[in-house]
Parts: structure tokens; sequence; C-alpha cells
């Protein structure tokens, strides 16, 4: 198929992922959509619950030089999906199969252990399979991100080219759907007219306007990338109340819970997309930048700026009491079922399994069990399963041996981790705990002697009990 | 031996078994990255840790200054202690019920006897521990020991160390008491002369037992 076919042919899709069940997420269903570009989505709440929302653009369709030919059009859409129609409408039996690949990956909690699905069916349907499930709303121009408001009754769709921040109204669009207040159809998707929706629009904002959050006290803080700074506008009269520079070019912006119906917004925090003269040139990039501003007056205020990891592109907080008590400090190692889980010292050992050898290996604080391993050939693959025998807080030992050419461990407390290594050639090779555990972190190594295929070395792993189990005799001297 | 004396040894004998719920002492260790703390419970049949690995992870720190491993099963105290102590309830029972100041003296001094020989046999294990190190320690400091205090706080390196008697323990010092008590109420020749005041003394005392 041509490329220039791109308009004609593609198709866009939107999936819905379960998360109903801890440590169970699935694609639920797929629903079948207009080869537009679709952006962020946010869910309904309040009345909106059971809908979500997300920005479209390049519904020019273009399929070259898309930064002229994708931003032709004054007006692309926010999609509202109604998941809990689509999910109704899959349960009568209105989806249908479709032949699919892709990779389901779960770790499991209590071995650890990662694995990976090939699935090759999920279930998709199309917007007239389900009618009034979706609808388009004109929103200015090549939105980024649609917002709900804590309320559920508003969504903002800052469109970075366009001159206003346009507010729909959820319960506006729910009498324009009854009056069919409709501008036409795109492929069984009915269009409504932006005035029908339209709570309101914040008028001179600034340019660029991307992402909005909420304080939940009535309004809104909308980032602007082209003026960099973060405005903060009031939800119903849409007048302009507040700004603050950022530095620079601001991204998403973040209220801590500024996404749910109870925000917390003694705090806003800028994550920019660009640096500039904010810190020193350590390279190779510039590191990147945000700001903390202090929100509990009605002027924001600068408190802190902080170089972050780049970019910082998207952030959420919720208040540290809902975790701090909950947390788990470590794996309890009784619960561990790894099968290679060795829980004491004298559960490790190695064993041979055709070309294959396995090394069960447990590190405490400071040494590996065994650390002396003979009897590796060339051509065998070492599985070294390592267990972290620790049993407190935030004492993970690291595992790497030289030559391994994959990433090396970092196993958490009660955790059994498993590195494979294919030694490349005869000698003795030093394996050594990568994370600084103790004050004798370094001196927790040891060494794995690789023999000639063939070779007649025993399979041993051992591990020294100190000078003072060591034999009287030969008088060691210090 | 008069009701008074025969209910407080009944009374001393009863919170003598509560030792074999409540543990009887309790050593914690405080670091500065340990500021949530390790503690160490010292139960009639057994050492226990505050928090579930505590004992493991004080001995994973102990073999830094080569000091033994504390394993309650090597302990052999901790299998006739409570052995011990119910022969001492069962028999002050038997004293209490039989009345005669005679087998209540021996008890009693049986009971002080063997609650000092308990101490001072926690103090020796507890000297031994601090002492007996390996030479091949990882930290070895000229003249350092380890013993922690029987009673009150000490810095052992980084860790301070702070030693006093738990629930269990206070309340055998409170029997011991008890028991003082009333050996002094039937061997007083002033207090057996005078029995009606010293019962009316003994009121607010048991009232605040």
């Amino acid at each position: 198929m041509p490329i220039a076919d791109f308009k004609q042919r593609f198709k866009g899709q939107i999936s819905f992922i379960r998360a109903d069940q801890p440590g169970k997420m699935a694609i639920a269903f797929q629903m079948i959509v207009p080869g537009f570009s679709y952006d962020l989505a946010r869910a309904g709440k309040g009345p909106s619950h059971g809908w979500m929302f997300l920005s479209t653009y390049n519904t020019e369709q273009a399929n070259s030089l898309l930064e002229v030919n994708a931003s032709q059009r004054d007006k692309d859409f926010v999609a509202a999906v109604s998941w809990k129609a689509i999910d109704a409408c899959v349960k009568a039996g209105k989806g249908r199969p479709a032949s699919v690949e892709y990779l389901h990956n779960v770790v499991e909690e209590f071995t650890r252990i990662a694995r990976t699905e090939r699935l090759t069916t999920v279930t998709q349907l199309e917007p007239k399979d389900c009618p009034g499930a979706m609808y388009f709303l004109p929103t200015p121009k090549s939105p980024h991100g649609a917002d709900v408001d804590p309320t559920g009754e508003y969504i903002t769709a800052g469109g970075k080219l366009a001159s206003v921040i346009p507010v729909h109204s959820f319960s506006k669009m729910q009498k324009a759907i009854a009056d069919k207040a409709f501008e036409g159809e795109l492929d069984g998707i009915p269009v409504l007219t932006y005035e029908s929706t339209l709570a309101g629009e914040v008028q001179n904002p600034g340019l660029g306007p991307l992402h909005t959050e909420f304080d939940g006290k009535g309004y809104a803080y909308t980032s602007m990338f082209i003026s960099s700074e973060i405005v903060k506008w009031k939800l119903g009269t849409w007048e302009v109340v507040d700004r603050v520079p950022t530095y620079y070019s601001i991204g998403h912006l973040m209220i801590p819970g500024g996404g749910t119906r109870k925000p917390n917004a003694k705090y806003v925090i800028a994550l920019n997309k660009i640096t500039k003269d904010r810190y020193l040139p350590t390279g190779p990039e510039l590191t990147q930048s945000a700001q903390l501003y202090d929100n509990t007056g009605n002027k924001m205020r600068l408190l802190l700026d902080f170089p972050t990891e780049g970019e910082p592109h998207y952030g959420n907080a919720i208040e540290a009491a809902k975790i701090k008590d909950k947390q788990l400090k470590f794996f309890k190692l009784a619960e561990n079922r790894n099968p290679m889980v060795a829980r004491a010292e004298r559960e490790t050992g190695v064993t041979r399994d055709g070309k294959k050898v396995h090394v069960r290996m447990t590190a405490i604080r400071s040494h590996f069990a065994p650390d002396n391993i003979e009897g590796v050939q060339l051509g065998d693959t070492v599985l070294f399963h390592v267990t972290n025998l620790e049993q407190d807080w935030d004492v993970p030992h690291g595992f790497a041996i030289m030559g391994n050419t994959n990433g090396e461990l970092l196993v958490m407390p009660g955790e059994t981790r498993t590195l494979r290594w294919i030694p490349s050639r005869v000698g003795v090779f030093p394996m050594y705990c990568t994370d600084f555990c103790s004050a004798l972190h370094q001196e927790m190594q040891g060494y794995v002697r690789v023999s000639p295929a063939g070779s007649n070395v025993a399979l041993t792993g051992t591990l020294s009990r100190g000078p003072s189990a060591a034999p009287k005799a030969g008088g060691e001297k210090e | 031996m008069s009701r008074l004396v025969r209910t407080l040894v009944v009374v001393a004998a009863l919170l003598m078994s509560a030792a074999y719920a409540l543990p009887l002492w309790r050593v914690s260790l405080f670091a500065p990255q340990y500021p949530e703390g390790l503690g160490m419970l010292i139960r009639v049949n057994t050492v226990d840790g505050v928090k579930e690995h505590d004992l493991a992870n004080i001995n994973g720190l102990n073999h830094y200054i080569g000091m033994k491993r504390i394993e309650p099963d090597a302990i052999p105290e901790l299998r006739f202690m409570p052995v011990l102590l119910g022969g001492l309830i069962v028999t002050g029972l038997g004293v209490a019920a039989l009345g005669k100041r005679v087998p209540f003296a021996i008890w009693g001094t049986a009971l002080g006897a063997l609650l000092l020989a308990g101490l001072a046999d926690y103090w020796r294990w507890g000297y031994d521990y601090g002492h007996d190190l390996d030479p091949n320690a990882i930290i070895r400091i000229p003249g350092m020991s380890y013993q922690p205090p029987l009673l009150g706080t000490k810095q052992l390196l980084n860790f301070r160390a702070t030693s006093w008697p738990a629930s269990g323990g206070w309340a055998l010092v409170l029997a011991a008491a008890l028991v003082a008590f009333a050996l002094y109420l039937a061997f007083s020749r002033r207090a057996r002369a005078d029995r009606t005041s010293a019962r009316v003394a003994s009121v607010p005392f048991m009232v605040a037992a």
C-alpha cells in the first residue's frame, strides 16, 4: 500500500485497558476510529463519570510535512467517548474478534519473574456498532490534552495553536446530543456544533495553551508553552486572574491531586521543555528545569527552581500520608516463591544441566555464598540465581560479573533475580556487588573459574569460613 | 499465717504467671541510620525481636564486631526457666494453702535467691556476648567490649543501647515486693502484735498494686 493512500485507508484505534483487578491489566476492547492522531485522555468524574475525553490533531490526515499540512484546519476535535456504553455493547455481543499480535508482560509478585505472552486476538468494534458511544466536539486548534475539572462539568482543551482556551460543558454536550445539534458525521461519529457544547472561552490567555490543572476552589491553571508562563483563570467567568513566568517553555504542570475530585492546591509545579541559562552546561545535554510555586495566596510565588531529569514530561502527586504508613519495606523471604530461591546459605549450590550451569547464590552484608566457583567450561551458559537474604529496609545488593553483556542485577531484600552469563574465554572472572551495601561493600566480590570445554575440573561452589575456621597447620602469618 | 499474708502470696504467684506471656527484659538499640530502632525481648523461654526481623538484623550487625550469634536454642536457661518458674508458682500456691510460716520462709527466700541468680545469669550472658569476641572480627578496637547495660543506657560504637525490665519483668519485681512485704507481716513481732493496723495499712497498698 502506498503511503499516499494514508488518508483513504488508515484508521485510528483507541484501546481500553481494564484495571479492575490488581495485577491483571488487560486490553478490554478497541474502538476503530478515523485515522487522526489521538492525544492525551482524561476520565470524566461526577456527572461525566463513564466518559473519556481525548484531544485529536492532524484531522487533516496529512502524511507529509505535518507541521504545515496538519495545521490547516482552524478546529480539530475533542473526542468524547462513553466507555460504559462501549462496555455494554461489547457485553451485548456487538464486538468482533480481530486477528492482531501484541505482547503482554507480567511480573509475578511472589516469584518476581517476568513473563511475556504473545496474544493474537482482541475485541474490536466500530462507532456504528455502538451508536451513542462517541462524539466529536470541534475545538481550536491542534489541541494537546483534554482536562476535566473536579466537578466533572467542564472539559478544557488547550489548542497549542489556538488564541483562546475553549471550555466545553458536559451538561451542554448532553443537551446538544438530545437536540441532535450535529454539523456532520465522520465514520458514524456525530460531530456536534462548536457553539452547542461551548461553556466559554478564556480570551487572551497567552500563547500556546497546553495543559490545565484545577485547584478545586473554582480556578484553573493552564501551561503556556510559547509565552512560557502559567496562567490562572476562573471557571465560569473565564477571566485571567494571575500569571507567573516559567523557565522555559512549560509543557505539563501539576497540582497535587489536580486531576481528581479533591485537589490539594498548596503547590503548583512547572515541568519545562527548555533550560537555556538556568544551569551550567555540565553536558552532554543541558540539565532539565522545573519550578515549584507556592499557591497559598492570591499570587503564585516561585519557591524553588530545580534541575531534574529530561525532559520532565508529566507529573502527578498525592499526599504522602496516603502511602507512608502502608508501604512495604522489603520482600518477605518466607513468601519468596521463586523456584531458584535459596533462603539460607546452606541451600546454595552449583549444579549442571547439560550445557547450563545453575548457581543458586545468596547475598548478605558483605559476601556472596558461594563466592568461588570452579568447573564452568567454555560453551556453558551460567545462570546466577541471586537471593538477597537481607530482611531490612533499603539494603539491596547488586550482582555483576566481568564480561557480562546483559544488564547487571539489582536484588531487593528478600528477592531472587537471575543473571545469564555466557563466558567468552577461559580464565578467572571477578563478580561483585554493584550496589553500595555496607562499609565492606567493595570486599563483596568473588571469582568464577572458566576452564576449556571438556576439562575435568570438578563443579564446585565454595565460601571460606574465615581465618578462625582455617586449619592451624601452615602457620598463617599476618 | 494470716489471711492477708496468704492472699499476698497467692497474688504474687498469679503475678509471676504473667511472665509466661509477657517479656521480661527489653534491650533497644538506636543509631543514626536506625532511627526506628532495633530491639530484643528476653522472654522466659526465648529471645525474640521487637519487630519481626530485629533479632536477625542485630545478629547481622554483631558479626562486624565478632560477637556470637544470639541463638535462643543455644541458651539452656531458656529451656529450664519456664519449669523453674512453674515450680515456684505451684509451690507458692501450696505454701499459701498450707499457711505455715516455715515453708513460707523457705519459699520466699528461694524465690528471692532465684530471682537474683537469674539476674546474675542474665548479666553473665551479657558479659560473655560482649567480651568473648572472634579474634578475627572485621572491626577490632583494642580494649573495647560490647556488653549491654543491665539497667540504663550505654553507647556501644554507633549504637545507643538501652536496657530495662519489660512488663513481665516488672510483674516479677512487683511479685517479689509483695512477698517481701508478706514476709515482713508474717515475721515482724510488731506487725504481728498490731495486725489490725497492718491490715488497714495494707489496703491502700493492695489497691495501688
